[in-house]
């Protein structure tokens, strides 16, 4: 079976690429290695943009956050939670920056209200009773596998085959392109080839990996971020220092617990990730400063994410500097890479891709993904050849005491089913 | 393997040499010069432990890598004839660093002249940045930023 794209990765890139592409009309495989989400997107801290962190030191990817915060909570309202975000001065470098701070959101037009500090402990108690300075913006929450599964879902619902625990080892060359991926198997063990006109490297921390497996040398940095998460929700909204991104300054409610991030560690292999005590410490520390109740928090447990800092010949200046980058490389010509990104852009990602992958192919249709509403907004809309047994659980959640609690093991079955089917379509 | 940096430079301040060498060896005075602290601890007479962020600058690609915490144990090794030896252990972005730092004082008109030398090892983690960052403009930045913080508690 030969297909116009695939996808290698099933992230948040790799899946809105697959999506977009597939309402484009065009014929679509998404390999993922492992199960969707489970690698850098899947690890993620919860938290949809509102642009605001980034609208002093990175104005034009605040715009951008800006405009994905409010796409995404119209496309998937039911992955979303819209908590808003307070932006807290604890100390007096924070207050300084606050001038710089709010000019860069008028600038990027993001919506924020200066709050009374006397407000604000009375909407959030477990703030700081010290805090010198409160700017509220329209941060929101985003729940990370929610929303992957269902963009699969909405993918497979449009066209294109997902599947999971397959593992891109090599590519088949002939001249100039690409012709097949050569992947593993995981389930079986056994060697595939699937081929396609275009391939995607969207595989986050391991894009280097893959283009490696088309003969491009790159050089990459994984960086590691670790999250803490606590016992209990101690805030209603977002809580971010108000202070130039760095280390430990974002605190989430995501769902009855809280989250705290983030570290930047350089690792040498995304696949073995060390969390260490003094990680967990020191983000307790620091996100104690805007919450001092995180002290008294029994930690649950803490997990890391992988980004991957990318350097590739030919992109320089401005262009290294981007927060992602969509590459059409030039040896293989049909070959394309995605390096970078946040959650938050991911829709706008896909969409980019697919636009690269349109010039390719010829293509002259627009993106649609910004206007298209995922699947799982309601459960009981079709999915293709869902199993009778399979519908008959996600629909019982509906009007249940675990309605809420049941969109991901329905979203998890669903993906199963799907997953199945697109393996069995696919002849493995 | 690891790489060693060398970086020198000087600059005055209006303080009898008397008067710096009395501050910088007493580190419960000089550490909070430290641009960006976070917190710190006098270990005693020769030792503390600081914890402060470093600005990497904006040509590294994810804005979180741009401001990173770093953690060093500061020691003072030697103090005579003018000349201050530091040695500085510690992590950032989880890579060792470690740094000799020399510092001669010198009586002029109105007041100092402050020469200072520092041989770095940056951690072969650490040393991976310098494919997105010039690492000796970068140290140059850090330590014009530092000088700044010094000349700033001396001139009080």
């Amino acid at each position: 079976m030969e297909f116009d794209v695939a996808v290698i990765g099933g992230g948040i890139n790799g899946l809105f690429t697959a999506l977009d592409l597939s309402l484009r009309g065009l014929k679509i495989v998404l390999l993922e290695r492992g199960s969707i989400g489970s690698g850098t997107s899947g690890r993620m801290h919860g938290l949809l943009h509102s642009g605001a962190r980034y609208v002093v030191t990175d104005p034009r990817a605040a715009i951008e956050c800006a405009e994905e915060n409010r796409i995404v909570a119209r496309i998937a309202p039911h992955v979303v939670d819209d908590v808003g975000g307070y932006f807290v001065a604890i100390t007096k470098d924070d207050l300084d920056f606050q001038e710089e701070f709010i000019s860069g959101l008028r600038k990027a037009n993001i919506d924020y209200r200066v709050v009374d500090t006397r407000d604000a402990i009375r909407e959030e108690p477990n703030l700081n009773p010290e805090v010198k300075a409160v700017v509220e913006v329209p941060d929101k929450v985003v729940y990370a596998r929610e929303l992957l599964m269902s963009t699969a879902i909405s993918a497979y619902n449009e066209g294109a085959l997902v599947i999971q625990n397959a593992e891109v080892i090599g590519f088949d060359v002939n001249g100039n392109g690409i012709m097949n991926a050569r992947v593993r198997d995981r389930v079986t063990g056994n060697i595939k080839r699937v081929g396609a006109r275009v391939f995607v490297n969207a595989a986050g921390p391991w894009a280097g990996r893959i283009a490696d497996m088309a003969g491009i040398n790159v050089n990459i940095m994984p960086t590691m971020g670790v999250m803490v998460v606590y016992r209990h929700r101690l805030t209603r909204r977002v809580m971010n220092r108000m202070r130039p991104p760095s280390d430990g300054d974002i605190l989430l409610p995501y769902g009855f617990e809280s989250i705290m991030g983030t570290t930047a560690v350089i690792v040498e292999d995304p696949d073995n990730l060390t969390i260490n005590k003094d990680d967990i410490d020191f983000l307790t520390s620091e996100g104690s400063q805007m919450i001092p109740a995180l002290t008294k928090e029994p930690v649950i447990r803490a997990y890391a994410s992988v980004r991957p800092l990318i350097s590739i010949p030919g992109a320089t200046g401005r262009e290294a500097t981007r927060d992602f980058m969509v590459i059409r490389h030039e040896r293989p010509s049909n070959f394309i890479s995605v390096i970078g990104g946040k959650f938050t852009t991911g829709r706008l990602v896909g969409e980019r891709i697919a636009d690269e992958v349109s010039k390719v192919l010829n293509v002259n249709k627009p993106s649609r993904t910004r206007d298209y509403v995922l699947f799982g907004v309601d459960l009981s809309s079709d999915v293709k050849d869902l199993d009778v047994e399979i519908r008959s659980i996600t629909q019982s959640f509906r009007g249940s005491i675990d309605e809420e609690r049941g969109l991901i093991a329905s979203l998890s079955l669903i993906l199963y089913q799907i997953s199945h089917k697109s393996r069995s379509l696919l002849g493995w | 393997m690891m790489r060693e940096l060398h970086y020198s430079g000087s600059f005055t301040v209006n303080k009898p040499p008397s008067e710096v060498i009395d501050f910088i060896t007493d580190l419960s005075k000089a550490v909070v010069c430290i641009p960006n602290m976070i917190n710190y601890e006098v270990l005693g007479k020769n030792k503390a432990r600081v914890r402060f962020r470093v600005d990497l600058g904006n040509e590294v690609p994810i804005a979180e890598l741009r401001r990173v915490m770093s953690d060093a144990l500061i020691e003072l090794v030697s103090a005579s004839d003018g000349e201050v030896r530091y040695k500085v252990d510690g992590r950032a972005v989880g890579s060792a660093i470690s740094i000799s730092l020399v510092i001669r004082v010198e009586g002029i008109n109105n007041g100092s002249r402050i020469d200072w030398d520092a041989t770095a090892n940056l951690g072969r983690l650490l040393q991976m940045i310098g494919r997105f960052v010039n690492i000796d403009s970068l140290v140059k930045n850090i330590s014009e930023d530092t000088i700044k913080g010094f000349i700033g508690c001396l001139s009080k």
